[in-house]
Order: structure tokens, then sequence, then C-alpha cells
């Protein structure tokens, strides 16, 4: 007869900007089998008509469009028959929720048949099967399986059983939203069960699959979340999470292209990264090519550049909180991936129906393929020579509790990273002491325990705990070194308190660090900012070896307050102490969110901002910096506006102003010969400003694209030489562009572009060059101010993926190709032995990374 | 980690051509090494200043100005003399409109190769008697102002001005070198490095003579100092006593032709390659075939030394020089004088390891005439001639 077929799948989700995790899926419980139109029976022709279903926070079906027609006929009866649909409320975050639906009505004609075999309850199950995604092995729920007039939905699980199949050979039909029609035939026996995996084939592959915006409430005014699949496919990251970041509005680009992250103006340091709400000391590996953290066990990450809650701190720049997810437990997933800078692999899978881990690893092997580059380089190996060439690795490891449909999560992770090279200069041109190597290493590795609990409606709980190992090493030859050692222990323990009567949610929470850390340096005293350094001055080395154990105790509180539904209002307040410095501060902030129109919003915040100065640099150090330094302070204002002019399209607009104040400054060498004459070598004197707008078009994820444009207009300015100068900042790039698309074609090819456009670097003008009669060389007197602004910088990223898939895994080969157009974007000037003459240092002309990734 | 990156990042600029003058090629004033003699010195005490000032681009010689500045003797690297910007305007630091206006702690201390720099003697009496910072020592300042100017010092100030403000205008080319002297009570006194012999191609090469390559010849060079050239001495710093060796650097330059190394350290193993001239435009054959290769060494403690090795880029096809007779000197002032046929293509001739100095062809005479530099004698040996063509042949 004919078989309309009722298949769904969740593509899209309600046009609020806010983000949330779909915890349960509509499920169809009331259905109504459209008219098969009767020309078309007569046609003997069926089709596919994909419509959007918005459903209720009931589940009943509040309006559906027809977004892929099959023909008149087919899309009014699908609409007649869809609009008598019930399913079950769908949940986001455990709370019901109106969710958008892509839903396929297919109008599957299949001759007539004689009439259909009445099913006895007493009859033996003789067909039994599952039906699951050709590929990853996920099992296919909601399937339906055709055999010679029997008809059966698969479970959850992908299973099936069918009874009383007449012996002989019959063909069978499994067709389900998404999936390409399967049909096989199969050979039934007398008492014989038969017994079969249907492997379906997805329609689409590789991308946009889970994307759902939710109605949860938004605390931050200012911050962009990225999902996961916008992750892997941005061309020019290579996949990596963190690398996204670099796009975004607010974020200028770093020279080199290497993974500093200056946002919003403020140095490196001003940034911090957490994962798991853990810090995060090293973000990105050597070159920056990709972060320490593997981005396939991240569940999304957000950016802010600024004005966040009261909730993080010891930051005055902007924040990046990055979140796990919980490992598969679906059946073992994971994958090896092989490209031509590392090689890394993951395996996660369920251990039982409440715990699940996933682990994986990341090794690099340029300390094998670059000595071998250094071979075919002319004279290469007489410039320089690695006794190890740099390399890295990086782990994750998680073992995870989470019971189904429950808010309570529990999870130990373990992961780390390390970083190491060592330069050996076969020739005394760097130093004339005949230190002829240089090297440095960075690693950390962490611990962490966390737990999400909710006690009941009012209260929940969300605690991070973690210890770990940092150890960060310089050295030249063999006597001059520098070894920093942190054993720190950090805990952030949240509790939500929700309070409706009063139409607000109240966060408390301790914020608390321990860092027991040593420094051991032996190095020659620090040169003075203003004076040629003297090259006696490396014999006269200095051994400094300090343990100190800094206790960051902080405390925070805000109110998120909804005086009216359109209106959130969060206001906090966080107090922190460091021992080290003695010095206790707080800070106030407030943001407010303003839902003018359904899709208009406008949004400010005002906060203060402190921090400790970079005590890694030794700032701190009673030896080699100032332990009475001030906390360096920001006072950070924005205000903004969102709008989504369609459900896929949004704009987010921010102009922003920060005051930076109490920065460390390294001093001038005073002209004193009085030997009671203290150099305090750093003091908190320093201050600055940076200002500007931001402006974020993104077009979210869809069926086939997604993308952004991001422009960020700013202004940075600081001082210089103690205080003594004011001027541009090294950091200011007036104009900052990024363009990233991505687009799904046909035969499971993925394309991506992205295009970035900024200001040239800023240098300091050479004045003159002092030659060093003995060192023997031209020490080069800078100009005080950055004046001098290189060519702009452009360049095109594509990458392209092609998805080829198995039965029981799936191989994909992409390419990600920076500087597509071989752009010779300028980075840096090079001079000649004094400075008489100069040429620009381009970037790397072209860097293609191929690789193959096999997932399972 | 950064800066490993850039390193990085240099080594793969490393293949481009910049275009740059090479650091190794004199071709204009360069103000190559200064050495003080002694090269270190206790409070009270006085060291003579000579520079390593070359400039084949001028026919008459440059200037050289020199400041001394008052040694700290906290030795915390600050100072006028090291303040980057007063070094960076000449006419500040050399006073501008006299002398009487020098930043404080400056003296003129000295024109061209007559200065000389003393340290007070009460340098250290700031300090406690037992401090010690009065044995790890400090550094005493001095700055040398070299102009590539033919400049009177007793010249009137006006004449000088007008210098220095052609100077800021960069109409005359000017080098602001900085020089420092160990100071310290009861120091061992440093020795200036000194070097025996040039090789070539491992052939140790007989003092004087021109060292004789071919046309984009490249040619291993290294040299050889005597044991007596590398001191023990005792490192004395916060971290206690230490004796140690010295090392002697190398810094290669040329008036033509380049070097594969720009700095190499005695018995350390890594050679410069000498590319003879010839190579291309920026590295053409030289008039008359001759250059000279300048070594200047740095023992790492404030010595410095330095020689001049004459090249010559041989000549193929060049006659073949046939000595007939010599005239052996009866006295230390005569001449040796070679007759023959096409002695023109004499280039040296070594006589017991040393070639004759002030060698040359008169074309007036017909002969080859040369000097025994002083302190050889002439011995048994009978001489070989190094021509023109690159080859060696005994005397007769």
């Amino acid at each position: 007869m004919l078989l309309p077929l009722l298949l769904s799948s969740l593509l899209l989700a309600q046009a609020d900007a806010g983000t949330g995790v779909l915890t349960k899926a509509p499920t169809l419980v009331r259905q109504v089998d459209p008219v098969f139109p009767a020309a078309r029976i007569d046609a003997g022709v069926g089709g596919d008509v994909t419509l959007e279903l918005d459903l209720g926070t009931d589940g009943t079906v509040t309006d559906a469009r027809v977004a892929v027609s099959a023909g008149a006929d087919f899309d009014d009866a699908a609409l007649t028959a869809v609009r008598q649909f019930l399913f079950t409320p769908a949940e986001i975050d455990g709370a019901p929720a109106a969710v958008r639906i892509a839903f396929t009505l297919h109008f599957l004609y299949r001759p007539p048949e004689p009439e259909l075999l009445a099913v006895d309850a007493g009859t033996p199950v003789n067909f039994t099967g599952r039906v699951v995604e050709r590929g990853t092995r996920d099992a296919v729920g909601g399937a339906q399986v055709v055999v010679e007039g029997h008809e059966v939905i698969t479970t959850d699980d992908g299973h099936f059983e069918i009874a009383d199949v007449p012996a002989g050979t019959w063909p069978v039909v499994v067709v389900a939203g998404d999936y390409n029609k399967y049909e096989v035939t199969e050979t039934f026996t007398p008492g014989k069960r038969t017994e079969v995996t249907y492997f379906i084939r997805k329609k689409l592959y590789g991308a946009y699959e889970t994307v759902v915006r939710s109605t949860k409430e938004r605390k931050e005014v200012a911050q962009v979340t990225i999902t996961q699949e916008e992750i892997k496919l941005i061309p020019g990251t290579a996949g990596d999470a963190f690398r996204v970041v670099q796009n975004l509005p607010g974020v200028a680009r770093a020279p080199f292209g290497i993974g500093l992250l200056i946002v919003r103006g403020g140095k490196p340091w001003d940034t911090k990264t957490y994962v798991d709400e853990t810090p995060v000391p090293q973000l990105f590996h050597f070159g920056g090519l990709f972060s320490t953290y593997n981005a396939n066990l991240l569940e999304n990450l957000s950016f802010q550049a600024g004005n966040f809650n009261a909730d993080f701190g010891r930051s005055i720049g902007g924040l990046i909180t990055a979140e796990a997810r919980t490992p598969s437990k679906k059946g073992f997933h994971g994958y090896v991936d092989v490209n031509v800078v590392d090689s890394s692999g993951l395996l996660e899978g369920p251990i039982n129906q409440n715990w699940s881990f996933a682990i994986s690893a990341r090794r690099s092997y340029i300390d094998a393929v670059l000595p071998a580059v250094l071979k075919l380089i002319p004279r290469a190996e007489d410039v320089v020579s690695f006794s190890l060439a740099p390399r890295y690795y990086d782990y994750q490891a998680r073992l995870e509790y989470r019971p189904k449909n429950s808010k309570t999560r529990f999870f130990v992770s373990f992961f780390g990273s390390s970083d190491a090279l060592v330069l050996a200069l076969p020739n005394p041109t760097v130093d004339p002491e005949g230190r002829g190597s240089f090297g440095t290493s960075v690693l950390y590795n962490r611990l962490l325990v966390g737990l999400d609990y909710k006690f009941n409606e009012r209260f929940d709980l969300r605690s991070r705990s973690s210890i770990g190992i940092d150890e960060l090493t310089f050295s030249l030859g063999s006597d001059l070194f520098a070894i920093g050692k942190q054993y720190p222990f950090r805990t952030r323990d949240t509790l939500n308190v929700a309070l409706p009567e009063i139409r607000s949610e109240l966060s408390v929470g301790i914020d608390l660090g321990v860092m027991p850390y040593s420094v051991e340096v032996q190095s020659p005293p620090l040169p003075k900012l203003n004076q040629v350094p003297d090259p006696f001055q490396s014999k006269a080395i200095v051994r400094t070896t300090e343990f100190t154990v800094q206790a960051e105790p902080g405390l925070f509180a805000q109110l998120l307050f909804k005086p009216v539904d359109t209106l959130r209002i969060v206001g906090g307040v966080r107090a922190d102490y460091n021992s080290q410095m003695q010095k206790a501060w707080v800070d106030p902030r407030l943001s407010a969110f303003w839902q003018v129109h359904p899709r208009v919003a406008i949004k400010g915040g005002a906060g203060i901002y402190h921090q400790p100065p970079d005590y890694r640099t030794g700032q701190l150090s009673a030896a080699l910096g100032n332990p009475k330094l001030e906390p360096e302070g920001a006072r950070q204002f924005m205000i903004g506006g969102e709008a989504n002019i369609t459900d896929a399209i949004s704009v987010d607009l921010q102009l922003y102003y920060k005051d930076l104040f109490n920065q460390a400054r390294q001093t001038l060498g005073v002209s004193s010969t009085a030997p009671d004459q203290v150099d305090l070598r750093y003091t908190s004197v320093g201050h600055g400003r940076s200002y500007g707008a931001e402006l974020l078009v993104r077009h979210k994820l869809t069926k086939n694209f997604f993308g952004w444009i991001s422009y960020s207009l700013s202004r940075v300015e600081r001082d210089f030489f103690a205080g003594t100068v004011y001027g541009l900042s090294q950091f200011d790039q007036p104009h900052n562009l990024v363009v990233v698309a991505s687009y799904k074609l046909p035969f499971d090819f993925i394309v991506g572009a992205k295009i970035r456009y900024t200001s040239g670097p800023l240098t300091r003008p050479i004045n003159a060059a002092i030659y060093d009669a003995n060192a023997d060389y031209f020490f080069p007197i800078q100009s005080q101010q950055y004046s001098r602004r290189l060519p702009d910088f452009f360049q095109l990223d594509v990458r392209i993926d092609k998805r080829f898939v198995f039965q029981d895994w799936m191989l994909a080969a992409y390419v990600d190709i920076q500087n597509v157009t071989y752009q010779k974007n300028v980075e840096a000037v090079l001079n000649n032995y004094d400075y008489t003459q100069e040429a620009y240092l381009t970037g790397l002309p072209i860097l293609p990374v191929l690789g193959l990734r096999a997932e399972f | 980690m950064t800066r490993s990156l850039l390193l990085l990042m240099l080594l793969a600029g490393a293949g481009c051509d910049t275009g740059f003058r090479p650091v190794t090629l004199i071709e204009d004033m360069r103000l190559l090494g200064i050495r003080a003699e002694p090269s270190n010195l206790r409070p009270g005490e006085s060291t003579r200043l000579t520079p390593l000032l070359l400039d084949p681009s001028r026919a008459t010689p440059d200037t050289i100005l020199w400041l001394g500045c008052d040694a700290d003797p906290l030795n915390q690297n600050r100072s006028p003399c090291t303040d980057a910007a007063t070094l960076q305007d000449p006419s500040a630091l050399t006073g501008g409109n006299g002398t009487a206006s020098l930043p404080p702690g400056v003296a003129l201390i000295g024109f061209n190769d007559r200065a000389q720099y003393t340290v007070p003697a009460g340098l250290f009496d700031v300090l406690p008697p037992e401090d010690a910072r009065r044995k790890s020592g400090t550094v005493g300042l001095v700055i040398g102002f070299a102009v590539a100017e033919t400049v009177n010092p007793a010249a009137p100030m006006e004449e000088l001005q007008a210098l220095f403000d052609r100077v800021q205008r960069k109409e005359v080319k000017s080098i602001i070198a900085l020089f420092r002297i160990n100071v310290a009570e009861d120091l061992e006194r440093n020795t200036n490095p000194a070097v025996d012999a040039i090789t070539l191609g491992g052939e140790r090469w007989p003092r004087g003579a021109k060292l004789l390559m071919r046309e984009r010849e490249p040619v291993t060079l290294d040299l050889e100092a005597p044991d007596a050239a590398f001191e023990s001495f005792q490192l004395i710093n916060s971290l206690g006593s230490e004796t140690r060796t010295e090392r002697i650097l190398t810094s290669w330059f040329s008036t033509a032709g380049k070097f594969s190394e720009e700095t190499t350290a005695l018995r350390e193993g890594v050679k410069t390659i000498f590319a003879a001239p010839g190579t291309s435009e920026r590295y053409p054959v030289p008039e008359k075939r001759v250059g000279s290769i300048y070594t200047v060494f740095r023992d790492t403690r404030g010595g410095q030394s330095w020689n001049e090795w004459p090249f010559f880029v041989c000549e193929d096809g060049a006659p073949v020089p046939v000595v007939s007779s010599v005239d052996w000197p009866t006295s230390a002032s005569d001449p040796v004088v070679l007759h023959g046929t096409e002695l023109g293509s004499v280039v040296d001739l070594v006589v017991d390891g040393v070639a004759l100095e002030n060698g040359a062809f008169s074309s007036s005479t017909s002969t080859w005439r040369g000097f025994l530099p002083t302190g050889v004698e002439l011995g048994s040996a009978r001489g070989t001639v190094h021509r023109r063509d690159c080859t060696r042949a005994p005397l007769f």
C-alpha cells in the first residue's frame, strides 16, 4: 500500500541567542498518517517533504512550515498531518523548552499487495536485528523496517523484531530521517530466525548536526560561545578550539601568528584560560599551531573580551572558559589523526550505564622532521642545530559519572602538556662566553575533580578542585638558567540558589588558590631599560633561589535579578587576597541585558578588575623584581546591542573603554653611584587605556553553512620607560577584520575559508646604533615610541575536508592551507649589522597542513 | 618559548637574501676593535687606547675622538656613558658647543692613537674595605667617536660644531663605540691575546706572506695561537671563585671576498671558509688583485688584538718568473735583490718561513727587492718564490 513514514531529526532551535544542552529530545507520541495524494498513487511515485515544526513546551505543534517541498499535494498532506502530531516536551538543561525541529515525511509509494497477514501475538519472532549508522555504529532509533507487509519501528537502541515473516526471499526496506533509504534482500527459512545488522548511511556526514540554542539564562554580556562543530571546521585553525578564539572580535593578531592572546590591547598575561574552571598555564604548544588541550574533548568554548562577571577574577583582560564534555555513552568511539606536524588519538566509551571514560594524546614529530629539513637547507646546520629539536606532547584522561537524565555529575580529569627544545649554536656569535646552547621547556600536569550536584529545585552546587605540577625552564649554556616550579592547588566551589520569589538567582562561591612555587635563577643582573648592556655582566652571575607559598583566597557573590522578563541585571562583587604581595582588593561588577524587542537587546557592563603582576617573569621576586608591587588594575566599561536579523543571522556590537592602572613597569637605570641607592627593578606606576568597537555578524550553524564576520576597531595606549613616555602600545591594532565561512557540499565534502585583514604591527624606529667594541656588535637605540606601523596584514586560509564512510569507521582527509595567496606579510624589520640598512621579515609564505583522520 | 619560535622563524627566513652589506666586508669607515694596553686596571692605573679604524674609501685618515666616563664602583650598569638617550646624539655627547658642557662624569681623553684612560685611585672608597665588589670589580667606560673626516684636534670649536652638524645630518659617516675596561682591586693582569699564524687549507702560511688564492676559490682559514695565549684566570662573582681558561674569539673581516663564519673561536673546531673574490658583483676581484683579511681577537676578559693578513688573488696564465741570481744582504738595512726575468710575477719571497717585507718589483732595474724582517736572520735556507699564478717554487 501507501507508506507515509514519519521520521524526524533535531536540527534547529529557538531563535533565542542563549545556549544550553538538549537534555531530552522530543519524541513523537501521537502520529496521524497523511493522506497519500490520489494523483500520486495513480502515478506510482512518492516524495519527501521536509518541514520545520515549532513545538511548544507541552509538545504540541504550534506552527509548521514546508522547508523542502515535494509538490503542492504532498506538502498540503504533510502539513495537515503534522499539525495534529503530539510530541513529548523537549527539555533543555532539564527544563521543558520550546524548540524548533526539522521533520521529514516520506511518502513511499509501494504497489498494492495482497492483504497483510494478521500478526498473531503467539506467532514466533523469526526476524530480528539492529539498525546502526554506517561509519559510527551508533544505534538508529525510530527507523522503520518493512518486509513483506510487516512494519516495525526500531527502539532507541536500534533493535527490531518481526514475527511470522513468511518463508521466502523478500526485499527489506529501512527508512529513517536524515538517512538514505536502505534496501536489501533477505531469505527466510521455516523454523529459523534471521538475525541481521543493517548499516544505514547518513545523508550528510561531518557537520552541523548538533546545534541547540536554548532559553538558558544568560549572565554574561560580552560572551561568544563556539560549538564543537564550528571549532572543527574553521580554516587556518587546524580544528583547534583555542585558535578559533583568535578570530573573534577583540582579539588582535599576535606577531608571527603565534599563540599569544592579545585581547583588547592587553598583554597576554591579562587574559586567562580555564578548562573546567581550572587555569591552563600554557595555552599553546610551540609555534601556536595547536593548543595543549584536545579540542575534541570540549563541549563548548566561551570567550569574553572583557566585562566578565565576578565569579572569575585575577585577570584584567579577557576570559576564555572551556568545558569538557561527557565521554561517549553510545559505544566506543575515537579517532587517530595523522598530519604533517603531529599525531593524535582519542578513545572514549561507556564503562556502564552511568560511567564513561575518555583518553587522548598528541605527540609532535617536529623533532624528527626538522633535523632532516635542516640538512636540506644549505648551511642551515652551521647556523643552528638541535640537541633536542622542538617537541611537544599533551594528554587528557577523563572518567565521568553522569546518570541519564540526572543533574548530578562527577568526574576525575587528568591532563597535561610538555614542550621542550634545546638549540645548539655551533659558532660563538650569540654569546661571547661560549654558551653555545639554548634550551627551554614548559610542562604542566593537572589532576582535576569536579562535582555538579543538585540538592533540590532551589540549590545546586558546582565544585572544581585541582592539584598540579608546573615547570618552566630556560637555559643558556650550562651556567645560566632559570627554573620555576609550581605546585598549584585550586578549588572553585559555587553554590547557586534559585530565588524565584524575588525573580533572582544568587551565586556565591570561593575561588581559592594555594601555590607553593620555587624559583631558581642563575643569571647576570637584568639589563636596564635605558642603558647599553654590559657584556661583562654576563660573568657577574647571581644565583637566586626562592621558595614561596602564595595563597590566593577569593570570595565572590553575584545576583542575577530579573525585575521583568525582558531585563536581566547581574551584580556581583569579589574579594581577593594575595599573600605574597600582602595585598587585598575588592572588585565590584555590574552588567545588564535588556531585551527591548524579541529580536533586539541592548546590554552594558562596568566593573573593576585586578590581577597580580606576572610573577612568572620574576616581577614579584625579592631578588629579581619587587614584592611590594600593587595589583595591576583595570576599570572596564562596555555598552552594546544584539539583534537577530533572521533566525540564523545575528549581529553583536560592543563599544568598550578600559582604563589600566597600577601596571608593573621596569625601572630605569638611575645614574647614581651612591651605595645606598636602591634599585626597585619594578614599580607600579604603569598606566594606559584601550577603547574601541567590536562587531560580530554571525550566521549560526544551519544544515550546510555557518560563518561570521568579526571586525574590531581599537586604540591602545600605555606608558613606557617607567612612566616617562606615553603613546601607542605595541599591541595597538586599529583594524582587525576576520571573515569565516564553511559550507558543506555533496559527497561529504566541506570547504571553508577564512580571510583576515589587520593593521600592520607597530615597531619602534631605530634612531642610532652603538658599536660595542667588547662584544663586537651594534646595539640599536630605538625610539621610545611605537611610532612606525608596518604594512597591513592580509591572509586567506582554506580548508577542505572529505569524508569516506565505511561500515564500521570513517576516514576523513583534510587539507588546511594557511596563506593560500602566498601573501608576503610583514612581521618585523630586519637590519644589517650596523642598522644602516633594513629589510622586511615576512611570515611563513604558505603552510599546508595535510592530514588523515580515522574515526570509529 | 617565543624566543625559540622566533629563532625558527628567522631560520626559515635565513635563506632569504636581504641584500645587506656583509658585516665582514670592509668598504668604508669601520671601527673593528679597540685595544687597551694593559687591558685591565687597578684603581689608580692608566691604560693606552688604540683603535683598529679602517677606511678604504678615503685617502686621508679618519678621526676618532675619545671620551672617558667615570666607573661605577657598584657596577650596576648605569652611567651617562651607557645611557641610550645620550649616546644617540653625538653633539650632546661631545658637549656640542665645547667640552665644558660634557655630560657629568664624562671627560675628553684623547684623539686618534693618543688616548689614555685613568681610573681614580679612590674608586672603591664608597665601599667598605671587605666588600666583595672591590674584588669582583667594575668597568671603566670609554666612548670612541669616529668620523670619516680628517679633523685637526686643535681646530676651533666652530669647525668641530660644523662637523657635528654634518654628522647629525648623516652627511658624514660616524661611529660611536663603547668600550669597557675591567677594573678591580688585586686583579690578575690580563694580556691581550696573541696569535702565531694563519693556516690556509690546513697549511701554516709563512709569516708576512700574502695568502695566495684563486678567484672564487673557497679556502679554509684557521689560526694558531700559543698555549700561553689561553690564560687561566679566577672568575669571582656571587657564586664564589672559579678558575677558568680564556676563550679567544676571532672576528673575520676582509676588503674583498666573503666568509662562511663571521666569528670563530680558537681551537674549538669551527673554521671559517673564505670565498676568494670574484664570486659576484658584490665580491669583485680587487684592483691590483690584492686585499687584506683582518682578524680581531677577543679573550672575553676585555683583551683585544688584531692581525692583518694580506692576500693576493692569483692570475692564471701570468708569466713565470725566473731568478738568475740573488744579492743577499750583508747588513740588516740591505735588501734582498732578485735578478732574472718576469720578476714582476713574484708576489713574495719566503726565507726561513718568513716573507720578506716591502717586497716589490722595480721596473727601472728589472729587479725584485725585499727586506728581511727585523730579528730574522738569513740562516741557511734558500727561499721560496710565491708567484702570481699561485704556484710556489724554490728560489733556484
